[in-house]
């Protein structure tokens, strides 16, 4: 860090790094889809396309392989494909993902898994053991695990949670957020979890559609239905429309929409689409 | 593009566009000139890809794209975007109605009024100040992505935080604030 020159300007410069960073966090950053650009230059579009698919079906596959769900009534089925052979060892649960693919998986699995601890109802679904595998050490879980997962949801019960990026977590009650977010630290090595710290302000970006509609799911209210487009045929869920959690990560953008990965219950992410008029138009459920 | 190479991009996109696109906001002051910036200079990391090198150079390379073409542009713009320091300081003078200090949003307005000189600030100085003060890099790695010397790095740093302080200075017109008088 760049040393002040004197007091004086010290608490300007103080004044200038917050006033930066809350003008940066002013403005959600838009979701930018790496297609845009290679597609022009791609020369074999079938190649992309199946390389696509086969990384999409081994994030998801191998980050559910350890999601906390497996013992519910949606049992979670075993990746399809995975990047290499060795992709999920207990030390290295994303094995050969990159180290931004490791750490959003690792991420949605505990936060996932603490959603459903914390409520009774689901709790016995969780298997602590393969929570567990996700922190770096046993001292880390522990700390960071806290009283019945409520470390990992800062001390209040959360039933709904959205990250934008691999490290922080909003959180909420349904559709209601609540004060303070998570922020994970990883080890960069292997992608584990170090800890969790609560902060309050801004973190990211949320969606209000995604929030409003899957909060309004799992509190069993139905005043996220008029958020469903018309062109959506089915509930926006799946299937899972007894789900007492929700979560959402992996923003992504093309076509017109804004996408998000979604997952009820800890089961199988399906991919939600919001067009610009905050509707959900399009609901891709996994095969 | 081979196969892995649009992989590694999509991944790099995908980690650090927010990061970009926050720096593209602060270097223009304005979210479709960001948004612009911040899509220009993917479109030539995508283009460049092969040549990026190693992962830990990317960032770096992306953000030296970013802040070529911020350069390149507000040259092309100076001529009506460019707003001359001593106006906003007569703008900034004492008694223009900014809040006092007994106001509970002074510090909100303190910082709003940062922003706004920052963004009237000629290109190279507030990039050094949003190179150093948002992105928190040393003099020399801003030396080293801007092109110029550190000695050019922190005069400009030094002229940029006085501009700022002087417009400050006249925001809150003896009122309590972070700048040398608190001393």
């Amino acid at each position: 860090m760049n040393e002040p020159s004197d007091s004086g300007t010290d608490a300007l410069e103080r004044e200038l790094v917050v006033a930066m960073h809350e003008f940066a966090d002013s403005s959600p950053a838009p979701a930018y889809d790496a297609r845009r650009w290679t597609a022009a230059r791609r020369r074999a579009p079938q190649l992309w396309a199946l390389a696509a698919v086969v990384v999409a079906v081994a994030a998801i596959g191998t980050g559910l392989a350890l999601l906390p769900g497996s013992a519910s009534p949606r049992p979670i089925t075993a990746p399809v494909a995975r990047p290499s052979a060795s992709a999920a060892s207990p030390t290295s649960p994303a094995g050969a993902l990159d180290g931004y693919a490791a750490q959003r998986l690792a991420l949605r699995s505990v936060v996932t898994a603490a959603e459903l601890y914390e409520n009774p109802a689901t709790r016995g679904t969780v298997k602590l053991g393969q929570v567990e595998a996700r922190f770096t050490d046993r001292a880390a879980f522990t700390r960071a695990w806290g009283k019945g997962g409520l470390g990992v949801t800062c001390g209040a019960v959360a039933s709904g949670a959205l990250s934008s990026d691999e490290r922080n977590v909003l959180l909420y009650t349904g559709a209601i957020p609540l004060p303070r977010h998570a922020t994970f630290a990883f080890d960069p090595a292997t992608h584990t979890v170090t800890g969790v710290t609560c902060g309050t302000g801004s973190t990211g970006h949320g969606d209000q559609t995604v929030v409003a509609f899957y909060g309004a799911q799992v509190s069993g209210g139905k005043s996220g239905d008029g958020l469903l487009g018309p062109a959506v045929t089915g509930t926006g869920t799946c299937g899972q429309d007894q789900a007492k959690t929700w979560f959402a990560d992996t923003p992504g953008a093309g076509a017109g929409l804004v996408t998000w990965q979604v997952g009820l219950d800890g089961g199988k992410p399906f991919i939600v689409g919001i067009d610009r008029t905050g509707l959900i138009s399009q609901v891709t459920c996994p095969a | 593009m081979r196969a892995t190479d649009m992989a590694e991009f999509a991944d790099f996109v995908q980690a650090r566009s927010s990061a970009l696109f926050r720096t593209g906001l602060l270097l223009t002051g304005n979210r479709d000139q960001a948004d612009d910036l911040v899509q220009s200079t993917l479109e030539r990391v995508c283009r460049q890809w092969a040549r990026v090198g190693r992962a830990e150079s990317r960032d770096a390379y992306a953000r030296r794209i970013m802040v070529n073409l911020a350069n390149d542009r507000w040259r092309g713009l100076r001529g009506r975007r460019e707003v001359p320091l001593d106006e906003t300081d007569a703008r900034l003078a004492p008694g223009t109605g900014v809040a006092g200090a007994a106001d509970p949003y002074r510090q909100v307005l303190l910082r709003d009024e940062l922003m706004r000189v920052l963004h009237t600030l000629p290109v190279k100085m507030r990039t050094v100040l949003v190179l150093r003060y948002f992105d928190d890099l040393s003099d020399e790695s801003i030396a080293d992505l801007m092109h110029i010397s550190t000695s050019t790095v922190r005069s400009q740093a030094t002229r940029g935080l006085a501009k700022l302080r002087a417009a400050v200075h006249g925001t809150t017109d003896n009122r309590e604030v972070p700048s040398e008088r608190t001393q």
